[in-house]
């Protein structure tokens, strides 16, 4: 049976011209070739710069102006049908007719997608008013059906909202049932789960199975994230600088990766399970037209003087696998650590500081306090934060009865999806939001008491890294600048200031041609680096992580992980690190704080909350996080419905979601309650294994 | 389809060649400025006793206006004080119009709307009718002309400005200066103002235009500068009625000097507009 | 009417005479010029007889006692309303011109003193009709003046120059008699009764009076008199008045046109090209420079007489550093005389060297001994010894001559060490600044209208004048003033103009710079131009010739 989509031999050069650099050209794509049947799905992974949303343009034909594409996108208008037509000599008229009804493409960005001035179910109807030719009060009704089988609750009510109105996840299904509303043969998914919350991500995914299984389309799932590609594709395509570097069955070309470069994709991301993250060094080129050699050369630790000057060709290495290396690798990943030269590249400092990678050997079942009593760098007490609307109203409460504690040289790590109350935890602690009611004190000064210039020259007690590295940098400045302005604000004069931004900097491993650079000079890793060097150098007792690598790619996430994993040595000073991905967590945290909906459900140290979580929300946290390991060893639990906001009202604030609410639940509020190390906010604790074993919803 | 798209390349060629055209043209009325007194036999104000309204030719090289002054002498120290009072109104109208605009757009709330409001007054007025009343208060005299002309442009920069700096409040570069512990004045001048004038860079050689012809309608109306000074406007004014007799040279040059220069400064304003809106370095597309 | 200080150059009816006259809704020239040349009769045919005229504005009222500065309306009254007495015509450098010299009788038939000149006689000629028909008789007259005292109109102004006050000093012998008995006898009774004696027709006035308005003024300011050497035939609001001759005139000298028509075109640039065209036999409204211009263009000739308009730049003597005689002198010296009458006039100007008009009896070269000299200039600056001179010389914005003027002026002078900043005002903010006599240079425009000494003093040069804006005052001047009222031999009168003209050219109050002649652009057929003194044209004169 033919293929739906065969691309053969496709290269995408574009040209630039930029004012520094006339003409220069990036070949974004060299000799791509890739298959999609109906009913598979196929994932697509690689880092940003590997190609993948070019091969989703080339499908559509929607390349940039000023690209030039050769080889040959073949399409199959009937899946099974035999003809193919070649999509990148289409004239515009089959085009029309080939974009949404033969392959639709859903983006990245959904609501972004979305027209702001048009109801989703306007948007909807359109399609297919358009590519299926129905007449508008059909069209509305087989618009309701696409929404109730992409899960959106009460459609009726949906369809007249428009974009701004819905949820990220509501819009990511309206994406979806855009796309396949017009009945497509091929769907491409361009990082459909990117930004949402694991328990979302794995809906939409399911979303995407489904379309495969039943509805016989084909999938392309266009993603960085590993995890997700094995559980949910049949196979998989690797991209790196624009050229295919292996292909294979999803689950074993991850788990067992051949490539050297799958090799340190697949090592660079964190696992709930607690193995340790390693980082390889460098960054992937751009290159500027179809590689001669091996692309991955100069990074790869197996790499001969055979590969740095022929380019491989494509080998077979087992049951539909292919694999384009002279020295693809055999052994598992997780057992060959510390003797895989990739981490040998990296230099001693991984090596010898596999220790703070790892889990840290928790000194015992309380919160891991050395020797001598440190002192209390912060101290959040019952924090209440409520933002109030400018024109009355009510506000949203964002935090209800905080508390935190973190000590000089602990570590603790923040979790929660989105609507939880991470970031306005994070500005509360620095002192950019004012609570309503309860206390926080930094470094022993009260900050309720505290305003104008003294607030000020506190700000250098505690300092934010921040989620995107390039845009914390202002643009005009140079990163010399930006690293010395917390020196410059306190007051600092200037020959002291050099001497400490060195310092920083050598810190940090930057090179100090780093320093007149501006930011878009920098890449996403040294930016971050930058922004770390930054917080640090005016020797802030407490430095807030949020998010710092969910902008980054895979590789440069495990850098800058790496890099912090190394400051959680540093006993002077405390760290909070705020993330939605509990896996990074795991890592390097001492204790870790769990945030649903603006309260604290639970908290303890991190190896006894990751491997017996008490509180049913972080159990099916847990659950539902992908994983490329062995996952989340114990008894999983799913939430039943989506996130809304009211639920927090009354009562427990995950009683419209558990699957084992109970009347008690939705009336009393729940307070901390000491469980073994750690504390939950459930009194259905102690009954949990049974609860778990036998009634209780599983995965 | 697989051909590439409208080049980009084009776009940015075509917004070089305005700018250096329109600089081209500026740099002429500059030099003109500059060298007045070399180019010219005489005097701006030097009355020829030989005759009015003479033809041009012999010694005057575009004739004498009605009161005797040699036109071309004239037409070119008229750069000057069009050039001059143009250049430094804008320049205040920036000065102001922006300081105000990045205050109220930073620290918004009540300030915000009370300036606001403000301009909201200022600007309900025609701008020839402002320009009048406040010519009228302050009299004559040329500073009081770049006041007036600065007092009537300085909104529009105070919007820009304002809207840029709300836009640019909520980056994370200015939260990331402010936890650094910089005070609002020092976050204001590092980051918020630079990245907030890029539209004034493009409007301000355009406004430069509209304000030679506020100036020379002010003059043509007998509010612009005093008596008997060179200027374009004035000129034009003084010479109309000499066409209706066929004597073309006392306004047809200054209208054409007066012409170029606004067209300098309207192509130079086009081009940085072509060349914002084809991309600067922000915005290169593909990957990090 | 006093001393008509025109802000503009001598020729009647300029554009910027709109600024003080009506604010009247003028319609575009091309309802003019439609009207206009709608039937047109060519000047090829003398029979047909109409004559067009191209005038700036329409008239802001009909009832001249209580019309404001209008030249326009004024113009048309001369020659609507019935005048007793009128001037007669004399020949100056071949050109006619109305002489002051000798007042003649119009519709009346004679108008004499009595021995002592203090009871005038008015005696009417008979069977002379109104439009309505009424006879006209002293009944009218006597209307007519007791209106103008009732009301405290112009007229009763200017009578006060010549004695009479009082309604009750008009008196009515019989139906054809009336007799003025003024409180003294006056030179200038013969001029003052030519502008004042017009006579409305009373019982038409009467049919339309009210307990409200019991001189009709209301029905006098909307609808024309009639009776005069013209009847208004048709009047258009805001664009055209057609005159006929009136053919119940029965005096002397009647009408020699039997049709004009007078259109409303505003804009000195139309009325050019309308005259330009043919579509106009006559323009009242281009400037000085349209008529130099116009000398040369086919089918036109250009109207050139001596004129006693003045242009004199007065100084103000209450205001530093004018009230220092010396610096008064320094910038009589410095004015480039010739040169403005070449640049600025085209050489179409008198020089003069009184303050007292060329023309006027009792005229004195020695009134004004300065001429253009530098150097002396800078002697009498020395000699006041103020240092550097900076003043502020005020003209009309708008006004090219003045600007012009003002310009050259202003040149030359800082050759001496006088600074003048040029000062355009508009008209509102001339008027308050001259209420206010706080402009210390200004230049000024202007004819008079009774062609006497006493009355230029009258107008300009005793304390408080309407148009004394140098505030100038002379004690012995003053006295000579007074002492002028009740002299009315002309020998001792000259005697004492010489002694006026002394002293002003000692005083030297004003810079008087020239004499501009009149100018006017006419189509070549038109003749019988008659050049007013008082610049109120006598349409009556005009006729076409082949």
């Amino acid at each position: 049976m033919t293929p739906l989509l065969s691309i053969e031999n496709l290269s995408v050069v574009i040209h630039r011209s930029d004012p520094g650099d006339s003409g220069r050209q990036i070949a974004a794509l060299s000799n791509v070739s890739l298959d999609v049947n109906a009913g598979e799905v196929v994932g697509l992974v690689g880092e940003s710069g590997g190609g993948k949303s070019m091969v989703a343009r080339s499908i559509v034909g929607l390349l940039p102006p000023g690209s030039r594409a050769t080889g040959r996108v073949l399409f199959a208008a009937r899946p099974g049908a035999g003809e193919q037509v070649d999509v990148l000599t289409m004239d515009r008229a089959a085009l029309a007719g080939h974009r949404g009804r033969g392959a639709a493409l859903c983006f990245q960005n959904p609501r972004g997608a979305l027209s702001p001035t048009r109801t989703a179910g306007r948007q909807l109807t359109d399609r297919l008013t358009t590519h299926q030719g129905m007449a508008l009060g059909r069209a509305r009704e087989a618009a309701r059906e696409l929404f109730e089988q992409v899960g959106i609750r009460d459609p009726g009510r949906r369809l007249d909202a428009y974009p701004h109105e819905l949820s990220g996840g509501m819009a990511q299904r309206v994406m979806i049932s855009l796309a396949t509303g017009c009945a497509p043969g091929l769907l491409i998914a361009d990082e459909p789960t990117t930004g949402l919350d694991v328990t979302l991500a794995r809906e939409i995914l399911r979303q995407l199975r489904h379309a495969a299984d039943t509805d016989r389309r084909g999938v392309l799932l266009i993603s960085h994230d590993l995890a997700s590609v094995a559980e949910v594709c049949d196979r998989v395509v690797v991209l790196y600088a624009g050229a295919v570097v292996e292909t294979g069955p999803a689950g074993r070309v991850l788990r067992t990766p051949a490539h050297p470069y799958t090799r340190t994709l697949v090592a660079s991301v964190p696992q709930v399970d607690g193995h340790p993250v390693v980082a390889t060094p460098g960054g992937m080129p751009l290159l500027a037209r179809a590689p001669t050699a091996c692309p991955f050369a100069p990074r790869c630790g197996h790499a001969d003087d055979t590969c740095r000057t022929q380019h491989p060709a494509t080998t077979e290495w087992g049951a539909g696998w292919q694999v384009a290396c002279y020295h693809p690798q055999a052994e598992n990943l997780a057992g060959n650590l510390a003797g895989s030269p990739a981490t040998q590249a990296g230099g001693a400092r991984t090596a010898t500081q596999a220790g703070p990678a790892g889990p840290r050997p928790p000194a015992g079942p309380a919160a891991p306090v050395p020797a001598a009593v440190p002192r209390t760098v912060l101290s959040v007490e019952d924090a209440h934060v409520v933002y109030r609307s400018r024109f009355g109203g009510g506000g949203h409460h964002a935090l209800r009865g905080v508390s935190l504690q973190v000590a000089a040289g602990e570590t603790v790590g923040v979790v929660g999806e989105s609507g939880c109350g991470k970031s306005t935890l994070a500005r509360l602690v620095l002192g950019l939001v004012r609570p309503a009611a309860g206390r926080v004190t930094l470094a022993g000064h009260d900050l309720s008491r505290i305003r104008g210039r003294r607030l000020r020259r506190l700000r250098i007690r505690a300092q934010l890294v921040f989620q995107d590295p390039i845009g914390s940098l202002s643009p005009r400045r140079t990163a010399a600048d930006a690293i010395a302005e917390p020196l410059r604000a306190q007051g600092v004069p200037a020959a002291e200031r050099a001497g400490r931004v060195a310092a920083a900097l050598a810190r940090m491993g930057l090179d100090e041609s780093i320093l007149p650079r501006r930011p878009h000079e920098l890449s996403g890793g040294q930016a971050q680096r930058v922004g770390i060097a930054r917080a640090l150098v005016g020797g802030p007792d407490l430095v807030v992580f949020d998010e710092p690598t969910s902008a980054l790619d895979v590789t440069v996430q495990a850098q800058i992980l790496q890099v912090v994993a190394e400051l959680t040595g540093d006993e002077s000073r405390g760290r909070v690190f705020i993330s939605h991905d509990l896996a990074t967590v795991r890592g390097f945290c001492d204790r870790v704080v769990v945030l649903y909906l603006g309260r604290v459900v639970e908290e303890g140290p991190v190896a006894e909350v990751f491997s017996n979580p008490r509180h049913p929300y972080t159990r099916a946290l847990l659950s539902s996080v992908p994983s490329l390991g062995a996952g989340f060893a114990g008894p999983r639990l799913e939430l039943v419905r989506d996130l809304e906001e009211a639920d927090a009202a009354t009562g427990c604030p995950l009683a419209a979601r558990c699957p084992l609410v109970t009347d008690r639940c939705r009336a009393e509020p729940q307070e901390l309650v000491g469980y073994g190390a750690s504390r939950a906010a459930c009194w259905r604790v102690p009954e949990m294994p049974e609860l778990l074993r036998g009634g209780g919803a599983g995965a | 389809m697989a051909a590439p798209g409208p080049g980009a390349g084009g776009g940015r060629r075509f917004a070089t060649g305005l700018i250096v055209s329109g600089s081209v043209v500026l740099a002429l009325a500059v030099l003109a400025a500059a060298l007045a007194p070399l180019l010219s036999q005489w005097g701006p104000t030097e009355i020829d006793p030989a005759g009015t309204l003479a033809p041009p030719g012999g010694d005057h090289l575009l004739g004498t206006d009605v009161n005797g002054m040699d036109v071309w002498s004239r037409v070119l120290h008229a750069a000057r004080v069009d050039l001059g009072i143009v250049v430094a109104a804008v320049a205040l109208a920036v000065l102001f119009g922006s300081a105000l605009g990045l205050v109220a757009g930073y620290l918004g709330g009540w300030l915000d709307d009370l300036l606001m409001r403000l301009l909201d007054i200022f600007q309900a007025f025609p701008m020839f009718i402002m320009a009048l009343v406040v010519a009228a208060l302050l009299g004559g005299g040329t500073i009081n002309l770049v006041i007036v002309i600065a007092l009537v442009n300085a909104p529009a920069y105070a919007r820009l400005v304002r809207a840029e700096a709300r836009s640019v409040r909520e980056l994370p570069f200015v939260e990331a200066s402010v936890t650094s512990g910089s005070g609002t004045l020092a976050v204001l001048w590092r980051h918020v103002l630079p990245n907030s004038l890029t539209p004034v860079r493009v409007i301000a050689p355009l406004n430069c235009g509209w304000a030679m012809l506020t100036l020379a309608g002010l003059s043509f109306l007998g509010l612009g500068v005093p008596v008997p000074t060179a200027e374009w406007g004035a000129m034009i004014s003084l010479g109309a009625s000499d066409v209706v007799a066929g004597r073309w040279w006392t306004s047809v040059p200054p209208g054409l000097f007066l012409l170029a220069s606004v067209l300098g400064f309207s192509l130079l304003g086009e081009g940085l507009q072509e060349r914002a809106a084809t991309g600067g370095p922000a915005s290169s597309g593909v990957g990090r | 009417m006093a001393r008509a200080t025109r802000p503009e150059p001598p020729e009647l009816s300029r554009r910027s005479v709109l600024q003080l006259g009506g604010g009247m809704a003028l319609l575009v020239a091309t309802g003019g010029c439609a009207a206009g040349g709608s039937d047109d009769d060519g000047p090829d045919d003398p029979a047909a007889a109409t004559l067009r005229i191209a005038v700036p504005s329409y008239p802001s009222s009909w009832d001249q006692d209580f019309v404001g500065f209008d030249l326009t309306a004024l113009m048309l009254y001369k020659n609507v309303f019935p005048y007793m007495i009128d001037y007669g015509v004399t020949t100056v450098d071949g050109a006619e011109v109305l002489d002051t010299g000798t007042v003649v009788p119009t519709f009346a038939e004679s108008f004499e003193p009595d021995a002592e000149q203090r009871v005038w006689t008015l005696r009417l000629r008979r069977g002379v009709t109104f439009a309505s028909g009424n006879e006209l008789t002293a009944a009218d007259v006597k209307w007519s003046k007791d209106r103008a005292f009732a009301a405290q109109s112009n007229v009763a102004g200017i009578y006060r120059t010549i004695g009479l006050t009082e309604a009750d000093q008009v008196r009515v012998v019989d139906d054809y008699t009336v007799e003025f008995h003024q409180e003294f006898p006056s030179a200038l009774t013969r001029q003052i009764q030519a502008i004042s004696l017009y006579v409305f027709d009373s019982q038409e006035a009467q049919a339309h009076a009210t307990e409200d308005d019991p001189w009709a003024t209301e029905w006098f300011t909307n609808n024309p008199p009639t009776g005069g050497y013209f009847n208004v035939a048709d009047a258009v609001q805001g664009q055209q008045v057609e005159l006929t001759a009136n053919s119940g005139y029965s005096g002397p000298e009647p009408a020699q046109i039997g049709t004009i028509r007078l259109t409303v075109v505003p804009a000195a640039a139309n009325q050019r090209l309308q005259l330009q065209n043919g579509d106009v036999d006559i323009a009242l409204g281009l400037s000085r420079r349209d008529a130099q211009d116009l000398r040369e263009a086919e089918g036109i000739q250009v109207i050139s007489a001596a004129s006693n308009e003045q242009v004199a730049i007065q100084m103000s003597v209450t205001t530093a550093p004018f009230d220092n005689v010396e610096v008064r002198r320094a910038l009589a010296y410095a004015v480039p005389y010739e040169q403005i009458i070449a640049n600025v006039y085209g050489g179409d100007a008198r020089p003069t060297q009184s303050l007292v008009p060329l023309d006027m009896p009792g005229y004195d070269p020695r009134g004004y001994p300065y001429t253009h000299n530098p150097e002396l200039a800078r002697q009498a600056l020395d000699a006041a010894g103020v240092g550097p001179v900076r003043a502020e010389l005020v003209f009309e914005t708008d006004n090219e001559v003045q600007q012009q003027i003002a310009v050259l002026v202003q040149s030359e002078a800082a050759k001496v060490g006088i600074e003048l900043e040029l000062t355009p005002l508009d008209p509102a903010t001339l008027g308050e600044r001259r209420g206010q006599r706080s402009i210390a240079l200004q230049i000024t425009t202007g004819q008079l209208w009774v062609n006497d000494v006493e009355y230029m003093l009258a107008t300009s040069f005793v304390e408080g004048a309407a148009l004394n804006y140098s505030n100038y005052t002379n004690s012995e001047v003053e006295q000579t003033y007074e002492d002028s009222h009740t002299i009315v031999d002309e020998a001792e009168r000259n005697q004492l103009w010489l002694r006026v003209q002394e002293i002003l050219a000692e005083d030297v109050p004003w810079a008087i710079i020239c004499q501009p002649n009149f100018n006017l652009p006419v189509r070549e057929h038109v003749a019988g131009w008659v050049q007013p003194m008082d610049g109120l044209a006598r349409l009556r004169y005009l006729r076409t010739s082949a």
